[in-house]
């Protein structure tokens, strides 16, 4: 179709509209390769400036009479076989929050004349698809530090219209966790995604993940989005060993304390913390513990150990149990489907971490990667012994996490200040199992990690601030963001997320018609 | 670097430091008034001692990054331990630490992880202090130094050296009128304080606490020091009636008035190496300590060249400062092998003198090649005295008196 036939095209439907007479509608394999787009309050007109000036009236009266064009639905099937639209996007249970989709028509008279414009001008069906996640179900929970989410979004624009994406957002509930712009070339679809930590929510809360996107021919103000939610997951445990003139039922001396500035951190961290309270936490049996491991994604306890078990609050005393390694596998094998496995447990025991059986046990060195998820156990691989070295070293370690060093950074910097002292009076050497670079807090968005023989890379560290205080300019990254310079296939930047299939430049669609 | 963070904490904010603030309150206050700064995004920390105006801490995750993409090294690519302190020896004086009183401790290689990389796998030095051959407690002053194991590169340190040294050096208080005070007070306690076994006393510098007698206090559990001014006191050690407790009650050696504390509980089933109790039983009855030096060159294997001695008498403390902290050899840990330098003999209140091996390159005691305890750092100072070289490059042995 030439721009004469356009321009014919154009005339019909506006006497249609001026008319209020409805008339055939064309096919969309003769619509012009021009889109009233957005359906909103605006509409644009691509890519004849012809065009716009004649079907800018249009799109007026289109405003004017407070149409909004909901098409939600295509009754033909998509080029490759699946559904556009949110049709597609119900069937899997997916949330599609574009503007005109919420939208309906007033006056059915009306909604004829409109379905009749749209599907004539700017085939009815094009729009931009989106989807949270990008690919399979949105998880029932997030929980932990490695987090992954994502979101695509494609221009529907079949059979020919094309559309192409100047900016796609990433954001988890008000933050923007990942964004890419394009400058030179644009593709009509692309994909991010990234990693954040659902301790950066209260447990419970709902997280919204939303991908936004914004069209190259939209005002700068109008954006597409859709979202979907899940909620926090952080559920702590702790419990204490402590000798009854302390409160407790056990042999120990500084368990509540320990206890509670452990409960104390993972607080901060955004759990919420089983037993509420450290008298409780010290007064923790057998049948209890194993009875509260399953719903925790957390847990951190000061109790006797030995090799391959863990003992209770009461522990050192005649009333005491001691917990296998067996017995703590089963219960977190109990776990329902709504109860995330552990992410981060910490056994301030003896020889807790002498072998690797209570984080097995707890499922935290399961290796299910690369990209494995953000988890860690510690333990102490010698006898220790109950002192003010034991009772502080904790709380450095916690200090560090919280904020927001890496696991093995926050060993460093908890040893540097002293390690404690084992049973012998020799200092002592933590064991950790699993994720070296875990982190339990205010992890930065950032991109999922790309495994190299089953390392990490790094992780860019100082974002937060970035994120909190706009000025901050001593972060190495302020957020995960890629520029597309270039985006020829081949020469793309890869990092949050890739782009679903190469971007190309404008005209340069195959389906397109010059 | 150093410059830059060697001065008052207003200045210390250059260009290069992204933030400066006051060390976190939770923290440990034996570290004393101490600035963090961070130069670069959380690359290194550093804490500066706002009276000292030295580094007293240091982490460079750089470094660590670095490390995570090398493999870890084996035991021939490691530094030797004698080079591991001479580095260590070099970064704390490049820092401004004063080295006068530091003894190296404890040296070791040791993985954090069981997947060990260049980060995890690291050399610790522990210098612990001691003033006038007498100890300080490891809690209460010590510096701990973070290295790479390849190549002695710096991971961090810290140097918990807030501590101002004691006025008094009296001994007006024997110790055994300090292990009767101390067990007066303990059978003045609930039951589980009730003393349940012999006592053993040790000459230590400690930081008063006074933990004793409202133990139970939340002030009193945490153990943390009320005075940064160090006292010299005997450490009564007595086991209680709580199964596996041992507490602590600090005797001041001049008026024998109680400075406090701790409570230590076993949280484990160890029992340590039945030769220690032989020799820590040997230490607490010790009249006199007298030192031999065992000749180690070809056709004098054995001989005792020369001999020292230290009593209660003439030196008493240096010699309770030499009974003080003896530490067995961890159970299950490699023990390097026992090449006697020195033979150290112990005259007990009989009259026998005990006769013990003693290795002087690692401060280890033993019998028959075989590893039992780790000598206190004082009597390491006694046997072959460290002065630190100047520039801080390591340590020369000085010539025995």
């Amino acid at each position: 179709m030439d721009n004469g036939e356009a321009g014919t095209y154009l005339r019909e439907t506006a006497m249609v509209v001026e008319g209020g007479q409805p008339c055939a509608v064309p096919e969309h394999g003769a619509c012009p390769a021009a889109a009233v787009h957005g359906a909103g309050t605006e509409a644009v007109v691509l890519p004849a400036d012809t065009w716009v000036a004649r079907l800018l009236p249009v799109a007026r009266r289109l405003v004017a009479t407070n149409v909004r064009v909901a098409h939600t639905v295509s009754p033909r099937p998509h080029p490759d076989g699946r559904r556009p639209g949110s049709g597609h996007a119900r069937r899997e249970g997916l949330s599609m929050t574009h503007r005109a989709a919420t939208k309906t028509l007033p006056l059915r008279g009306i909604c004829v004349v409109a379905t009749i414009i749209v599907a004539g001008l700017a085939p009815a069906r094009a729009d931009w698809l989106m989807r949270v996640p990008a690919s399979g179900p949105m998880p029932r929970y997030f929980s932990g530090t490695n987090c992954t989410t994502s979101g695509w979004a494609q221009w529907d624009g079949f059979p020919d219209p094309v559309h192409f994406l100047d900016k796609i957002e990433l954001w988890v509930n008000d933050r923007r966790v990942a964004y890419r712009e394009y400058s030179k070339c644009f593709p009509e679809g692309d994909e991010l995604a990234a990693v954040f930590d659902s301790t950066e929510f209260p447990d419970a809360s709902t997280i919204v993940v939303t991908v936004k996107v914004h069209d190259l021919e939209d005002p700068p103000e109008v954006w597409h989005s859709a979202s979907n939610q899940t909620p926090a997951y952080n559920k702590g445990f702790v419990f204490g060993n402590e000798i009854p003139m302390l409160g407790g039922i056990g042999s120990l001396v500084k368990g509540y304390d320990v206890a509670q500035s452990m409960a104390d951190s993972l607080r901060q961290d955004h759990h919420t913390v089983q037993p509420v309270s450290p008298t409780v936490a010290v007064n923790q049996h057998y049948d209890a513990i194993l009875a509260a491991v399953p719903s925790a994604t957390a847990l951190a306890c000061y109790t006797h150990g030995d090799t391959g078990i863990l003992g209770d609050s009461a522990t050192g005393t005649p009333q005491g149990h001691w917990m296998t390694a067996a017995q703590l596998g089963a219960a977190c094998g109990s776990k329902t489907v709504d109860q995330p496995p552990y992410n981060w447990v910490f056994v301030d025991a003896c020889n807790a971490g002498i072998t690797k059986d209570i984080a097995v046990a707890f499922g935290v060195d399961v290796f299910v990667g690369p990209p494995s998820p953000d988890r860690a156990f510690v333990g102490w691989a010698t006898y220790m012994q109950d002192n003010t070295s034991l009772q502080m070293w904790p709380r450095r370690l916690y200090q560090y996490l919280l904020a927001g060093q890496r696991l093995e950074n926050s060993i460093g910097s908890a040893n540097q200040a002293g390690k404690p002292l084992d049973d012998f009076d020799n200092p002592a050497d933590v064991k950790l199992y699993r994720d070296a670079r875990f982190k339990t807090y205010k992890m930065c968005p950032r991109a999922p990690r790309a495994s190299s023989a089953g390392r990490w890379t790094h992780r860019p560290e100082g974002v937060r601030d970035a994120i909190r205080n706009p000025t901050h300019t001593g972060g190495q990254t302020s957020l995960v963001r890629h520029d597309h310079t270039c985006c020829l296939p081949g020469n793309e930047r890869s990092g949050a997320g890739s782009a679903r299939g190469p971007a190309r430049m404008p005209g340069t669609h195959p389906n397109s018609r010059s | 670097m150093w410059a830059a963070i060697r001065v008052s904490p207003p200045a210390a904010a250059t260009s290069e430091c992204i933030s400066v603030r006051v060390a976190p309150t939770n923290d440990d206050p034996r570290w004393g008034p101490v600035w963090e700064a961070d130069y670069g995004p959380a690359s290194v920390t550093v804490r500066v001692g706002s009276g000292t105006q030295t580094v007293v801490a240091y982490l460079d995750t750089r470094v660590l990054d670095f490390l995570g993409r090398l493999r870890a090294p084996e035991p021939p690519e490691q530094i030797s331990p004698d080079t591991a302190i001479g580095r260590a020896v070099r970064y704390l004086h490049l820092a401004g630490v004063a080295l006068d009183d530091l003894v190296p401790w404890y040296v070791a290689v040791s993985d954090t992880t069981d997947r060990a990389d260049g980060t995890s796998r690291q050399y610790t030095v522990i210098f612990k202090r001691v003033w006038s051959g007498v100890p300080f407690r490891y809690e209460d002053q010590r510096v701990t130094v973070l290295m790479d194991a390849r190549h002695g590169l710096l991971i961090g340190f810290g140097a918990v050296l807030a501590a101002v040294t004691p006025a008094q050096t009296g001994l007006s208080v024997s110790p055994e009128t300090a292990v009767s005070i101390a067990r007066d007070m303990l059978s003045s306690l609930e039951s589980v304080m009730q003393p349940a076994g012999p006592s053993n006393v040790q000459l230590q510098v400690v930081l008063p606490n006074g933990i004793w007698p409202d133990w139970k206090s939340p002030r009193s559990r945490s153990e943390m020091p009320t005075t940064l001014q160090a006292r010299l006191a005997w450490v009564v050690e007595t086991p209680t009636r709580n199964p596996g407790a041992r507490v602590e009650v600090w005797v001041d050696t001049v008026d024998g008035s109680i400075l406090g504390g701790a409570i230590k509980v076993s949280m484990g089933r160890a029992e340590p190496p039945a030769e220690f109790a032989a020799l820590k039983a040997a230490f607490a009855s010790c009249r006199r300590l007298t030192l031999a030096s065992v000749g180690s060159s070809k056709g004098s294997s054995g001989a005792v060249t020369a001999t020292r001695s230290l009593s209660p008498e003439k030196c008493p403390l240096p010699f309770y400062g030499a009974l003080a902290d003896l530490t067995p050899w961890p159970p299950g840990r490699p023990a390097p092998p026992l090449r006697a330098t020195h033979r150290l003999g112990i005259t007990l209140k009989d009259g026998r003198t005990d006769l013990w091996d003693y290795d002087a390159r690692n401060g280890t005691i033993g019998r028959s090649k075989k590893v039992i305890a780790r000598a206190g750092v004082s009597l390491r100072q006694w046997v072959s005295p460290v002065r630190w070289s100047p520039a801080g490059t390591g340590a020369q042995a000085a010539p025995a008196p």
